[in-house]
């Protein structure tokens, strides 16, 4: 299988899901995927594959509290919620993205 | 709470969850098909909704979602303490592997188990004579009176002036060693007895198990007999009777009073010294019968030991007691010493020397030899990984196949070393198992030994944390020890070549270099070994063997104690001579003499 052309760049996944929970409140997985790509326009795809340890790998650092709940189709379904160590968190991403990309503008740019 | 706290408890938090999903594998891979199984029913709706049918929607749901396994896998490897896992199953095959070869595990584990068994023993000899502090309240705060010289026994005018004069220590107490006489007559029943300050079991901090210590108020000039049994006493003498309160021991024939039974584990100061049954300082008086003894100034027998403030250092108390050396000394003058020797006594001096571990003859007479036959058991201990590495070995050739075949189908090296290493490891901490109560035994043994000639070491061999520590590094030392070579040997194999031997146990030429080098090593270490186990059993001998200067072949001690006749001093001297008389008129005896201090 070709890599999607709008996969999403390594390590930027927390940031994305995190944000989203921020805005859109608990979300399970599957409606996070949907959200991130409406959200872009349809420009990033998540792989779905990848979503589901990072949302675990999050849940263990103390980002996300994961709690089971019933969806509006009446199926079970693990809904995620941003916890306050994990605003903090995306705080300190944003900043990182930011930096990162105004240095790749700058090359490009100048270099 | 503060972030850095948050984010701890946070840490402490994911790593018990963790090991909780370790505890229910099940739960947790239940739980994470819940979830990938809604992404996938949504997925489906939404493609049905798009315009494709049912059979369609599913493919393309799988499809795009990719390898459903690996997810599973991937997240519950968030989920889980994944060393502890591999931990536990590393652990699990090797029980398995050691099941298989029964008789290789019996020969390895009781060839290590005496290793670390002897190794054991001996060090908890050493733990008990000189790394143990004694059970008392904080024991580092004890220290030792000492006299100018090197000497440290003192006359009991001498720790009375100490006692009422020093301000430096928190408190002070004296003691002094001997035995009493049980028996009311007939036969002479030895056993331990230590005189005592009142002060002694407040400064110590001992507490009673029965009944009470004693106090300052039972040391008084003229007191009644009164008694306190340390623990081992009574257990042996009284077997542990609840009613043995205000019962009457016969100590030399005079009654005493049992007023109390002090706490199991404390035996006094004197390391390896059964204490036997206390009695205060005052009951000199009725055991020696009114002579004087409390009041003579050239009597040395006391020990003082003293107990530094809270916070208060060693060089406080020395000086403390340097204060009040001149007044102590210039009191307690003898008064029938001639006049040099009376100026020279006023001349004493006092000082105090650290006692966390109390006071040990043993210590100092034996600790040489428990270093040395420490050693020793090391050098035995090494031969016996010796030895479990070249069965290791030849097993490993026997797994060659298996090795290859794991390394074929992507095992690391690392990961298989680690493997052997969590098999040899095992192996050890069973051996430690064996090596623990072969310990006990073995350190019971050595004890026996020490207390040959007439006198009995009593030492507390209980397992304690230093002692299981020690055991417990030893065996994980050991295992990794003999382990690392034939591990990293038995990995460095060419799997293809390996897999063309199909099991047939091929020995490559390097590995047989390997294994004739383990020989060399093991012969080399017997040799030292057998040398030094027939020096030491040399010595023993000679020691045992010590020339008295005497023939003492045929010598027959006998311990007569005659002070419930009440005789009158002058008398004495008569008596014995009277009993001499007799005892050589006994048939089978030729000649018969009397001291007073009898070498044994």
């Amino acid at each position: 299988m070709a890599k999607h052309r709008n996969d999403i760049l390594q390590g930027t996944l927390a940031l994305l899901v995190l944000r989203t929970l921020a805005t859109q409140g608990p979300l399970h997985g599957y409606a996070v995927t949907g959200a991130i790509q409406r959200s872009s326009a349809e420009l990033l795809r998540v792989e779905e594959g990848s979503l589901y340890p990072a949302l675990h790998r999050m849940e263990q650092q103390g980002w996300l509290k994961a709690t089971w709940g019933i969806t509006e189709k009446n199926r079970e379904a693990r809904f995620y919620e941003i916890t306050r160590m994990g605003r903090t968190q995306l705080a300190r991403e944003r900043k990182t993205w930011a930096r990162l990309t105004e240095g790749v503008e700058r090359v490009l740019r100048y270099a | 709470m503060p972030e850095p706290v948050r984010f701890l408890w946070r840490s402490v938090y994911s790593w018990f969850r963790r090991l909780v999903n370790l505890m229910r594998p099940n739960r947790l891979a239940h739980d994470i098909d819940r979830e990938m199984a809604l992404h996938f029913a949504e997925r489906v709706d939404e493609l049905i909704a798009g315009g494709m049918d049912e059979a369609e929607a599913r493919w393309e749901a799988q499809r795009r979602f990719g390898n459903r396994t690996i997810v599973r896998e991937r997240v519950r490897d968030v989920d889980i303490l994944t060393w502890l896992e591999s931990l536990y199953a590393d652990l699990r095959y090797a029980v398995r592997a050691l099941r298989a070869t029964p008789g290789f595990t019996m020969v390895a584990v009781l060839s290590l188990g005496l290793g670390i068994g002897a190794n054991t023993g001996i060090f908890s000899l050493i733990n008990a004579v000189m790394l143990r502090s004694l059970p008392v309240t904080h024991p580092e705060e004890l220290v030792r009176v000492t006299m100018g010289g090197g000497r440290a026994t003192f006359t009991n005018p001498l720790w009375e002036q100490i006692r009422d004069r020093q301000g430096a220590m928190a408190g002070v107490l004296a003691f002094a060693e001997g035995s009493f006489n049980l028996a009311t007559g007939g036969v002479v029943r030895r056993a331990a007895g230590t005189l005592v300050s009142g002060s002694y079991f407040n400064v110590l901090g001992v507490a009673p198990v029965a009944g009470r210590v004693l106090t300052s108020v039972d040391d008084m000039r003229g007191c009644p007999g009164t008694a306190v049994l340390s623990h081992g006493f009574w257990q042996r003498e009284y077997g542990g009777a609840t009613d043995v309160i205000g019962r009457t021991i016969s100590l030399d024939s005079h009654p005493f009073e049992v007023v109390g039974v002090t706490a199991p584990g404390f035996s006094g100061i004197h390391v390896g010294r059964a204490a036997g049954v206390f009695v205060p300082l005052c009951s000199l008086d009725i055991l020696r019968e009114n002579r004087g003894a409390l009041d003579a100034r050239s009597s040395w027998f006391l020990s003082i030991f003293g107990r530094i403030h809270p916070g208060g250092t060693l060089a406080e108390a020395q000086a403390g007691l340097a204060v009040v050396a001149r007044g102590v000394y210039e009191t307690t003058v003898p008064g029938h010493w001639t006049a040099d020797e009376q100026a020279e006594y006023k001349e004493g001096t006092l000082s105090a020397q650290p006692a966390t571990n109390g006071l040990s003859t043993i210590r100092g007479q034996y600790q040489g030899a428990l270093f040395t036959l420490l050693m020793v058991v090391g050098v035995v201990l090494l031969i016996a990984c010796a030895n479990v590495a070249q069965l290791l070995l030849a097993r490993a050739t026997g797994r060659q196949h298996e090795i290859a075949v794991r390394l074929a189908l992507g095992s690391g090296h690392a990961r298989l070393v680690r493997q052997l290493l969590t098999e040899s490891v095992l192996l050890a901490l069973l051996g430690a198992m064996v090596g623990v109560f072969f310990a006990r035994w073995s350190s019971r043994l050595l004890v026996g030994f020490l207390s040959q000639g007439g006198r009995t070491v009593s030492l507390d061999l209980s397992l304690d944390l230093r002692v299981l520590g020690f055991t417990l590094a030893v065996a994980t030392v050991v295992g990794i020890l003999f382990g690392l070579a034939p591990a990293w040997r038995s990995t460095r194999v060419n799997p293809h070549a390996a897999m063309r031997g199909a099991g047939r146990g091929i020995m490559g030429e390097s590995r047989q270099r390997f294994a004739k080098g383990i020989v060399v090593g093991q012969l080399a270490l017997s040799l030292v070994l057998v040398m030094a186990a027939g020096l030491l059993v040399g010595s023993f001998r000679r020691l045992a063997t010590i020339d008295p200067g005497f023939r003492a072949e045929g010598v027959v001690v006998v311990d007569a104690n005659w002070s419930n006749l009440g005789l009158p001093d002058e008398q004495h001297l008569t008596f014995v001579r009277e009993l001499l008389d007799r005892l050589r008129g006994t048939p089978g005896v030729r000649q018969a003499s009397a001291s007073v201090v009898t070498p044994d």
